[in-house]
């Protein structure tokens, strides 16, 4: 579990719109709880990834309830991107788009890390979210829609949906 | 995937690709479980005080209804009440209903459900059968049946075990005692009932939903959609209430 930190913390910053300090709390947080039920996990020969994934986006979502009173502060992704050559188009671009994930809403924040950046399918995330494959894909059609907006975006011609 | 999918992607990637967590992480941890293990601590520490103050008190009136109102194999309670000794009672022994699994305060896993998770609940006294109307169950191409998550929530101090009863018996099976994951499920992988024990109220667990005791666990179905009939036992030699679970998008009777 120690050794898939780094990808869960990932995963957190993301979903915390970058806030290091915060994302490492929600790992922290994480790690404990996986850790408090790391007998059971393992003697049914279980996948701590999955749970670990699902700790995670739980305490995501306690942490968002926590702040969903305030506003959360703008997403400043210009120093992590800096550090990368690119083309200043492309680096304006991810900056934009990261921003607008920032301020969608928490569940589709979620569904659109899990799908874009964790890889996984709509099958998993609906496991890890509790909730249908019919729930996924609103949320997921609904953020990008929103995303898409947000960066002055036209959507596509209508087609197949995302995958699945 | 289009190409705003793949921008997307490749902006997450970026964005996060050289983030560490710090070096310190595990000792962070680690600090963190002492802190909650000597929380808990204090708390077991109370209950422990509060019971041995309260046995003294309750021998007496046990030994006066000796025979009459305890059950078989089970330990005196620390109340006077009747109805709290039988409470206590069945709560000292926790042992799993014939044809069912045993789960118990060690076996809890904490979550949150959504915010109206109870509107979407089964709920017969202490048991919470969550997000379940409908109960979703899927495939990830690895299961020779389709499978769900199921949640559950039991009152603290609470002791009831829940059974598949009547067809839903030839295709439907809970896995509390096998879930573990991996994605791969036949029926002979799960059980027909399982006994929930809950934790003693104070003694862990609650973080989420003070007061009750969280279990995760899942199922695996052979027909989809499907109304799946339960019986649900909240005490001993008590009756049981049937209810539908409905699994996949059908309409079926509430029991």
């Amino acid at each position: 579990m120690q050794a898939r930190s780094a990808g869960l913390f990932r995963t957190a910053l993301l979903l915390t719109g970058q806030d290091a300090a915060e994302a490492e709390d929600l790992l922290q947080l994480c790690l404990e709880r996986a850790y408090r039920h790391w007998g059971r996990i393992t003697r049914q020969g279980g996948e701590p990834e999955r749970y670990a994934r699902r700790i995670l986006v739980n305490a995501a979502n306690d942490r968002w309830r926590r702040l969903k009173r305030r506003p959360e502060r703008s997403l400043d992704v210009a120093d992590t991107a800096s550090s990368v050559p690119d083309r200043a188009g492309e680096v304006a671009d991810r900056d934009a788009l990261t921003r607008a994930l920032a301020d969608l809403p928490q569940r589709q924040r979620l569904v659109i890390v899990l799908r874009y950046f964790d890889d996984m399918e709509m099958a998993e995330i609906a496991v890890a979210l509790g909730c249908s494959i019919g729930t996924v894909r609103s949320h997921l059609s609904r953020g990008l829609s929103a995303m898409r907006q947000a960066i002055g975006e036209e959507a596509p011609e209508p087609r197949e949906g995302a995958r699945s | 995937m289009n190409d705003f999918e793949r921008r997307l992607t490749e902006a997450l990637h970026v964005a996060v690709d050289q983030a560490q967590p710090s070096g310190r992480l595990m000792e962070s941890v680690m600090r963190r479980r002492r802190r909650r293990r000597a929380r808990v601590g204090v708390a077991s520490f109370a209950v422990t005080a509060a019971v041995a103050l309260a046995v003294p008190l309750a021998i007496p009136a046990v030994r006066g209804s000796a025979g009459s109102s305890t059950s078989p194999g089970s330990h005196p309670g620390p109340s006077r009440s009747d109805a709290s000794r039988s409470r206590s009672a069945t709560f000292a022994v926790p042992v799993a209903q014939p044809g069912t699994v045993l789960q118990n305060c060690s076996d809890q896993i904490e979550g949150q459900y959504a915010t109206d998770w109870r509107s979407q609940s089964i709920h017969v006294g202490p048991l919470w059968l969550i997000d379940v109307r409908p109960a979703y169950a899927t495939t990830d191409g690895s299961s020779p049946l389709p499978f769900g998550n199921l949640g559950v929530n039991v009152a603290d101090d609470s002791y009831v075990w829940v059974k598949v009863a009547g067809r839903a018996r030839d295709y439907f099976r809970f896995l509390f005692g096998a879930f573990n994951a991996n994605g791969s499920y036949t029926l002979r992988s799960g059980e027909t009932g399982v006994t929930f024990t809950s934790c003693r109220a104070g003694q862990e667990g609650g973080i989420y939903y003070p007061g009750y005791t969280q279990f995760w666990g899942g199922f695996v179905v052979a027909k989809s959609p499907a109304c799946v009939t339960l019986d649900v036992w909240t005490r001993p030699g008590g009756r049981p209430t049937r209810v539908i679970m409905p699994v996949g998008s059908l309409r079926c009777p509430r029991r």
